[in-house]
């Protein structure tokens, strides 16, 4: 068994071949859109960033000041002031420090926020086959972590750059002023420190790239081995599992010390750096004073300049790593903001004059998935308080036929009229009340039981819902949970069963009472009290409506009025159950 | 960012409720170790001891680094007081060469010191990890049952990972941040007392800023973290329903929904933005000021001749320096907060005894001719409700035993047994009349064979799947075991054959295929003893008809137990157990010619009422 990095391992692969020159000129647009309507913010911090740099940068000038002018010279008063000084650029520097990083906080935060709405809302307007194609997952990364990545950008690393830079270039322009002999000769280094921090930086993005990696194979390893554990003690591999388990560990220990092998070298990179610095100042700096040229203070001047150089220098050097980050993150919330509805609104929607009634016409429908012809040439009619059955076996394209009927998906050619008028110019939320759609697989939301009956329809009385739960005769198991209808259901609730979902979801599209209802059957297995349970409802739930039932068992479509076989995409027969019984017999023993 | 959490594997709770026994899962997201520290040190300790030596060497480079971090303001001060103002101003360069070789040094120990902490670290770690790990591969089904996949998960990934930061980092770190600052409070003192008087005066200050930050922080940055839980768990339970949003055209509920959450996270992030940045510019104000403190006393020290000027200038040198250590070592007391937290969590695992184990004497079992006898079982999950209750069976070699039964009734927990998934409370099991107790586990499950009701292939090759049972068989074998579970044809028309890989990178298996391969893997097994679990989401009638000729020819020879949910197993059964609320209900024999299942037909009990509704369908035209 050999356990690899899956999916995040080849996520990872992308991310190395990244440069930073395919870095859409979108993104950039797109985040100043994103910042634009709380520039005045970002303007007041810019602002309150000169200042506190401004202040910062004081400091070292005012101990030249003390050193040269009242401790040499011995005047003890003037150096009360200097300190007194002091204490009023602290006072000036804090509030200024707080309110340039609240400010950022708070509009980077902002710009999370919205990014979040836009994206989430265009993901819940394209169609299922674009859910059926993105992963729960990656959508989710994308709108979590992907946003993240550029809110700490935003707030972070940009922010920091401009501050860095103004912090570098303010410092070199009061070392030069104050002295520029000395200042050449300090600034030396560094030429080095930047090349040696630009190399380690890229190896040491290439190394947590690797370590990732490994680590997404030991969860994958994990996973694979807690999943299947019941397999694997059924067989007896216990050993068999530890041993690759403490392969693929061993591997990540080996990734994590190459890492930690950069990470070790950083730190010393920049303190030998720094003490080149002073050791270049008091050199330097310390014979001019000796020959008379340089007075003390600018030394100490300088020494605090040295300190406050090079922490900016080494943030610069690794900034690019996380601009790299972000404009992945970038490219990828960009592809969602740009998505477009795919079941697209129509400009002026129709309706018959005389209104809805429920007659179902589908006309010459052709429909594939990826190239593949699911569907072809499919002709029928619904009248209106009609039940429809459909059978046919796996693949032969039911379940897509009734995606097609609620408007999942649009037709590659012909059309699908409710009472003449083809759904496609029937405005969306039109459509979604005239028809619903009970898929097969049932999901119900973590909630509670009631809202989930409820979600058919948000203006139902909590007497409503109970009506509904009575008609498909969930009422009574329901009023057996623990917390009644307040019970939780959805993954949380592992409560109720398949088929008691089943019934929940059958009592949320009776609670829709739409026009049309559209049941793909179930093929989970129940047990056979539940069966007869849920067939007895589905039977309630046509009552009075246009109905089209999928169905996968004869019982269930006994009592259709008509049925349709249907089989490689086409409709082979259309007649009443009890004419069809033995070709669906047949079909079913194929 | 951590992902939404995993979906919970193997929820399935035989009998009712109930079972609150000491499930872990609960209580994660609680950074704060709930016990004593004490304990959880000690024994995170025991695994230092191995690596005693390396740890010992480590601590040398942080005392060594510590040290080396005190000379240059030592060598700042004699170079300003000897040469930059006294007479020997030729010395300077000889100073300033002095700086750079003190911080080559510096460096090469440091290098030293971060890379011994971080091999500490990750060999402790990876210790840990692999006994963690080989635990969880002797704890038992019950053990599984409770737990969820994504809390397992964490403990053996990203718990053991916070412990690497323990073991590398924090330990090392603080200890050299420690020494750096007791260094220099007792170079001041060394001095000057007035300035050491300073310096200690600072120090409480800083230490008090650090918690109340930290204090305040924690709490705001936990609720950025649940606020940021709960919008992703509302966006997986809406991206998960996409179906229903968009036949019940809910997309701006959902969006009002989202839009919730995600204000809970925005305000509690803007709350942490404002908290952080009040306190984090703290220490820079703070040394600021200290500056300007320490130039006033020290300039005046200067000026009455108590001090040199390098004394000073050194001393301004050593409050540069305070900035890093203390913001550290307040990030390293989180860190080991997290870790005796993590550590709990891990040792919770390693600290639940297996339920199932070799007995003390058990001996493994050889020519297995395959009786298996229930006597009197009776069996309850949580100790509570009983799933089954004084069940007695007999199958002799070679005899096909059917269990039906509505759902709920027992009858997976009934074949579970058999290979001591879990063990009968009451009552015992005898293969081939001997206690399945006093066989080895080994043996035992050699000989029984179980494919289970959800079939879980490995994210690999459908020939290693297969083979996963018997590494290194032949494959000759794998196909004929293929060929039996009625999947080799199917395998050998993919483009990779049988090294086709299963899943996401690979094939899409249907229901039907999958479980297949899954009897494939059983088959290849060849056990005396079969289990076969039908699945229950049932796949279309042609594939069903191949699932139930595969389990026809896997059976031939071999002692099979079969829950069936289909007429067509059930019919042709030697044996036909019914099963309801645990209690063995019917139990059909052959008698006089007539087979089990038409004696139980005619006695018109449970089994031909459940038989008229449910398997009316395939008698139907």
């Amino acid at each position: 068994m050999t356990i690899r990095g899956g999916f995040m391992g080849r996520l990872q692969q992308e991310e190395t071949d990244f440069r930073l020159s395919r870095v859409r000129r979108g993104s950039l647009r797109l985040i100043a859109g994103y910042v634009r309507p709380y520039i005045g913010r970002m303007v007041f911090a810019v602002l309150l960033m000169i200042i506190s740099t401004a202040a910062s940068l004081a400091m070292p000038l005012l101990t030249k000041l003390a050193v040269d002018g009242y401790i040499v010279p011995g005047d003890l008063g003037g150096l009360t002031l200097v300190a007194l000084a002091y204490l009023l650029l602290g006072a000036v520097y804090w509030p200024a420090l707080y309110g340039q990083g609240y400010l950022s906080g708070w509009v980077s935060q902002h710009v999370v926020y919205d990014m979040r709405r836009d994206m989430l809302r265009k993901v819940l307007r394209r169609s299922l086959e674009f859910h059926r194609r993105e992963k729960v997952g990656q959508v989710m990364s994308r709108i979590t972590n992907d946003v993240n990545n550029v809110a700490d950008f935003v707030s972070t690393s940009l922010i920091n750059l401009f501050n860095d830079m103004l912090t570098v270039s303010g410092i070199v322009v009061v070392m030069a002023l104050l002295d520029l002999r000395l200042t050449l000769v300090t600034l030396l280094s560094v030429p080095v420190v930047v090349a040696s921090l630009g190399f380690l930086a890229r190896r040491m993005r290439q190394a947590y790239i690797h370590v990732q990696q490994e680590m997404a194979a030991v969860n994958t390893g994990v996973e694979q081995g807690v999943v299947g554990m019941k397999v694997t003690q059924s067989l007896s591999r216990e050993s068999f599992n530890v041993e690759q388990f403490e392969m693929l560990s061993l591997r990540n220990m080996k990734a994590n010390l190459k890492t930690a092998v950069m990470f070790a070298s950083l730190f010393p990179v920049m303190t030998i750096s720094n003490m080149l610095s002073v050791a270049l100042v008091i050199g330097y700096g310390g014979s001019l004073v000796a020959g008379g040229t340089l007075t003390i203070g600018v030394i100490l001047a300088f020494l605090g300049y040295v300190n406050r150089f090079y922490s900016p220098i080494r943030e610069l050097s690794l900034v690019y790593n996380s601009l790299q980050a972000a404009a992945a993150s970038l490219t990828r919330i960009g592809e969602y903001l740009e998505m477009e509805p795919d079941i697209p609104e129509p400009p002026d929607p129709e309706e018959p004059a005389e209104g809805f009634r429920g007659r179902l016409e589908i006309r010459d429908l052709d429909f594939s998935y990826d190239e593949e012809p699911i569907l072809r040439n499919i002709r029928l009619t619904v009248e209106p308080g009609e039940t429809l059955a459909v059978a046919g076996p796996t693949g032969a394209g039911k379940t897509t036929l009734a995606l097609l009927l609620a408007r999942m998906y649009d037709p590659a050619r012909g059309e699908i009229l409710i009472d003449g008028t083809d759904i496609r110019r029937i405005g969306n939320l039109k459509l979604r009340e005239l028809v619903t759609l009970v898929p097969q697989e049932t999901y119900l939301f973590p909630d509670t039981v009631r809202e989930n009956i409820r979600y058919g329809n948000p203006a139902a009385s909590d007497r409503e819902v109970e009506d509904a739960a009575k008609l498909v005769q969930a009422h009574e198991f329901i009023r057996n949970l623990p917390d009644g209808y307040e019970s939780q259901a959805g993954e949380a609730g592992a409560l109720l069963s398949g088929g008691q979902k089943q019934l929940v979801a059958l009592a949320r599209a009776v609670l829709a009472d739409p026009l049309i209802m559209i049941l793909d059957e179930t093929t989970a297995h129940v047990d056979a009290l539940t069966e007869k349970k849920l067939r007895e409802a589905m039977e309630e739930v046509s009552r009075g409506r246009t109905t089209i039932i999928i169905a996968h068992r004869f019982a269930t479509v006994r009592n259709a009025d008509r049925m349709a076989l249907m089989e490689d995409g086409r409709i082979t027969a259309v007649s009443t159950p009890s004419d069809l019984a033995q070709a669906f017999s047949k079909q079913a023993r194929q | 960012m951590k992902p939404p959490e995993q979906k919970k594997a193997g929820a399935r709770t035989g009998g009712g409720g109930g079972g609150s026994g000491k499930a872990p899962g609960k209580g994660r997201g609680m950074e704060q170790a709930s016990g004593p520290a004490w304990p959880i040190l000690k024994r995170l300790s025991r695994y230092i001891r191995p690596h005693a030596g390396l740890f010992a060497a480590t601590a040398l480079t942080a005392v060594l680094a510590a040290a080396f971090e005190l000379l240059p303001p030592f060598l700042i001060r004699e170079a300003v007081d000897t040469s930059i103002t006294g007479d020997d101003g030729g010395l300077v360069w000889l100073w300033a060469a002095g700086l750079l070789g003190v911080s080559l040094v510096q460096g090469g120990v440091d290098f030293l010191r971060l890379y011994l902490t971080a091999l500490v670290g990750q060999k402790i770690v990876f210790r840990i990890r692999n006994d963690l790990f080989t635990h969880l591969n002797r704890l038992s089904f019950s053990f599984f049952d409770r737990a969820g996949t994504g809390d397992l998960m964490s403990r053996v990934t990203s718990d053991t990972d916070v412990l690497s930061m323990f073991f590398g980092r924090a330990g090392i770190i603080v200890l050299t941040n420690a020494l750096f600052l007791v260094g220099v409070m007792v170079v001041l003192f060394s001095w000057n007392w007035v300035l050491g008087a300073v310096y200690a005066a600072m120090m409480p200050v800083m230490v008090l800023a650090v918690r109340i930050y930290a204090g305040r922080v924690r709490p705001a940055m936990g609720r950025v973290r649940r606020t940021l839980g709960q919008l992703g768990s509302t966006l997986q339970g809406t991206l998960a329903g996409i179906a229903a949003v968009k036949v019940f055209g809910r997309e701006s509920f959902e969006e009002e929904r989202f839009d919730s959450s995600s204000s809970s996270n925005l305000s509690a992030g803007i709350e942490t933005a404002r908290i952080q940045s009040l306190w984090m510019p703290f220490m820079n104000v703070f040394i600021g000021i200290g500056t300007g403190i320490i130039l006033w006393v020290g300039g005046y020290g200067v000026i009455r001749g108590r001090i040199t000027l390098g004394t000073l200038i050194a001393f301004t040198a050593y409050l540069g320096m305070l900035l890093r250590p203390v913001r550290q070592t307040g990030m390293m007391m989180n860190v080991i907060m997290r870790s005796l937290a993590a550590s709990e969590r891990i040792f919770e695992v390693m600290d639940t005894t297996p339920e199932i184990a070799d007995t003390p004497g058990a001996v493994p079992l050889s020519n297995v001719e395959g009786r298996v006898e229930f006597r009197g079982v009776s069996f309850s999950y949580d100790g509570r409700n009983r799933v089954l209750e004084d069940v007695s069976l007999e199958a002799l070699p070679g005899e096909l035993v059917a269990v039906v039964g509505p759902s709920g009734a027992g009858k997976s927990t009934l074949v579970h047994l058999v290979p001591r998934f879990y063990d009968v409370r009451e009552g015992s099991i005898t293969l081939d009349g001997t206690d399945v107790r006093d066989i080895t586990l080994d043996s035992l499950r050699g000989n029984v064979g179980i494919a289970l009701q959800d079939v879980f292939l490995f994210d690999t090759s459908i020939r290693e799947n297969i083979a996963y049972g018997n590494p290194g068989v032949s494959e000759r074998k794998i196909e004929r075991a293929a060929r039996t579970a009625q999947i080799h044809d199917f395998i050998y028309s993919l483009p990779m054959g049988y090294g086709t890989p299963v899943g996401e990178r690979g094939v899409r298996l249907s229901g039907g295929q999958r479980q297949r391969i899954a009897l494939a893997r059983v088959i290849l097994q060849d056990p005396r003893v079969l289990i076969l679990d039908e699945p229950t989401s049932s796949v279309d009638a042609g594939t069903e008809r191949k699932l139930r000729d595969a389990f026809e020819v896997a059976r031939e020879g071999r002692t099979t137990f079969v829950i069936a949910h289909r007429l067509g197993t059930v019919m042709h059964a030697d044996r036909i157990v019914v099963l309801k609320d645990g209690r063995i209900e019917e139990l059909g024999l052959p008698e006089g010619g007539r087979t089990a299942h038409q004696v139980l037909m005619d006695s018109g009990g449970l089994y031909s009422t459940l038989y008229s509704l449910q398997f009316i369908e395939e008698q139907a035209p």
